[in-house]
């Protein structure tokens, strides 16, 4: 791909700048305290009230008697009770750094027979959203979870209807929570940026070094694409150490640092993950990773929808991941 | 699609909002004065703007319009803040590929450029968007916006070949 160092060092800006953004909370606050100019603006304010207490009527309040009527037994026999029925969820897992652009892309499916199947989308990725071509990666910051949502169903053919948004450095607090993760690396490598410094070989990774494990991207033969596939490593492993693993404090842990769709049953997902009769892991297909667009902006990697669902269809099929570790860059 | 409320769109996109705003400004302050300025209008107008199809553009244009006027109105306004300033203020923990000397001299010449020159960079290397997005975001045609990146890469790029003699006038 080709690097120019003052474009990077104007994209680092940026995001040092983004990252200083003062507190949200601060700012509706200040939104909600401002009283309209005009009066029709205290028929809006009512209007609105009327619309949210109605929305809350109609669809919160059923889900809570549901959920309330379907919460589990307390117990520790309730992880393997949850197997028993399993239904089919599509889930994208989208994996943001500070600045709020999506690094890693994961379409995670349960499927009804217990299999789960992780498909990473390199975040370069040029598709189409809305009606315009555009990186994969600029779809959440600027469009919104909905959009990306609607994009990447319309490039897999898979209807998603959920996401789990997670900051990256929640790496940090899984890897630790589950005792450390076990992984493998082809060759010593070192990232000051990211704060990587590995050994060559297999070893036990947790806390920042976790976080250093799947951020690294410099210094490393294919950038962005070694990344993905430290990912899914580093997934696999994950996945394997889930079951021993108190899955209630796990996603204590991690659930300050996520956001998801109303609807995600957090615990399910990690339940689904941990007692997964098969994990499928791979990346979509990708051509062209130099292609440069004609509006400018830089080069992206070119997919062609038909192979990408072709691709998400076949890869249930495909042999399971087995429980070796397997040596990355 | 089930139309949302104000409150409901706000939660969702202020976070990205003020992003953006911060980047564009180089001053989380001023970012959230144009920020909440601006909702509180789009608040007061939501009934025109909740429905609309290009609201998300129309709201980062308002955004813009903003930032570029209010610079308009305090045009001696200078941006001191520096990096130490910044690091205390928000958590710097983006995934620098750059040094943080080269960043911090990099900054002070973004924040030297035309303002529109300047907004054209963030809507390129921060939203990454084409070339027809910032025109139409900037009110102007893609050949102009063409010609505003161009100029303030070269003018970036001169600097940044002297780095410590600009750094230390």
């Amino acid at each position: 791909m080709t690097y120019d160092r003052t474009e990077q060092l104007i994209r680092d800006v940026f995001a040092d700048e983004a990252a200083g953004a003062v507190d949200p909370r601060q700012v509706l606050a200040g939104v909600r305290g401002k009283k309209p100019r005009k009066s029709y603006g205290l028929m809006l304010t009512t209007a609105a009230v009327v619309v949210v207490v109605a929305a809350v009527a109609t669809f919160v309040v059923p889900e809570v008697f549901k959920r309330s009527s379907a919460t589990p037994p307390v117990g520790s026999e309730r992880q393997q009770e949850q197997t028993a029925a399993i239904t089919p969820t599509n889930v994208l897992v989208i994996g943001t750094d500070t600045a709020g652009y999506t690094d890693s892309i994961v379409l995670t499916q349960v499927a009804a027979d217990g299999s789960v199947n992780l498909v990473s989308l390199p975040r370069d990725s040029w598709v189409s959203s809305a009606g315009k071509n555009v990186r994969l990666n600029q779809i959440y910051q600027t469009a919104g979870a909905d959009a990306l949502l609607a994009a990447v169903s319309d490039l897999t053919g898979v209807t998603v209807d959920h996401y789990l948004a997670v900051d990256t450095a929640a790496f940090r607090d899984l890897a630790n929570a589950v005792g450390g993760v076990e992984v493998c690396l082809l060759s010593a490598t070192k990232d000051d940026l990211a704060g990587a410094n590995f050994p060559a070989g297999k070893q036990t990774i947790s806390g920042d070094a976790a976080l250093a494990f799947v951020r690294q991207r410099h210094n490393l033969p294919n950038g962005d694409l070694d990344r993905i596939v430290r990912l899914q490593a580093f997934l696999r492993s994950l996945a394997t150490k889930l079951k021993g693993t108190d899955l209630d404090k796990l996603v204590g842990a991690v659930q300050g640092k996520v956001t998801t769709d109303p609807n995600l049953d957090l615990l399910g997902l990690a339940q689904a993950l941990a007692n997964a009769k098969a994990l499928h892991v791979g990346t979509i297909p990708i051509g062209n990773i130099d292609f440069q667009p004609a509006g400018g902006g830089g080069s992206v990697i070119e997919v062609d929808p038909a192979q990408v669902k072709q691709f998400v269809t076949d890869l249930p099929s495909t042999p399971p991941a087995t429980g070796d570790v397997p040596c990355v860059n | 699609m089930v139309l949302d409320t104000f409150d409901q769109f706000a939660a969702d996109r202020i976070d990205r909002l003020l992003r953006f705003a911060t980047a564009l400004t180089c001053d989380p302050h001023l970012a959230q004065d144009v920020v909440q300025e601006v909702l509180v209008r789009v608040q007061h107008k939501w009934a025109r703007i909740g429905p609309m199809q290009a609201r998300d553009l129309y709201v980062r244009r308002m955004i813009i319009n903003e930032y570029l006027s209010w610079r308009r109105r305090k045009a001696t306004r200078t941006v001191t803040a520096s990096h130490s300033t910044l690091d205390a203020l928000g958590t710097p923990t983006a995934d620098p590929a750059t040094g943080y000397a080269e960043r911090d001299a990099m900054r002070m010449h973004i924040t030297r450029l035309p303002r529109k020159q300047r907004a054209a960079l963030v809507l390129r290397y921060y939203e990454d968007r084409t070339d027809a997005e910032i025109a139409e975001l900037l009110g102007c045609s893609a050949g102009t916006v063409r010609s505003h990146i161009s100029r303030a890469l070269s003018t970036l790029r001169a600097n940044h070949q002297h780095p410590v003699r600009e750094v230390l006038s």
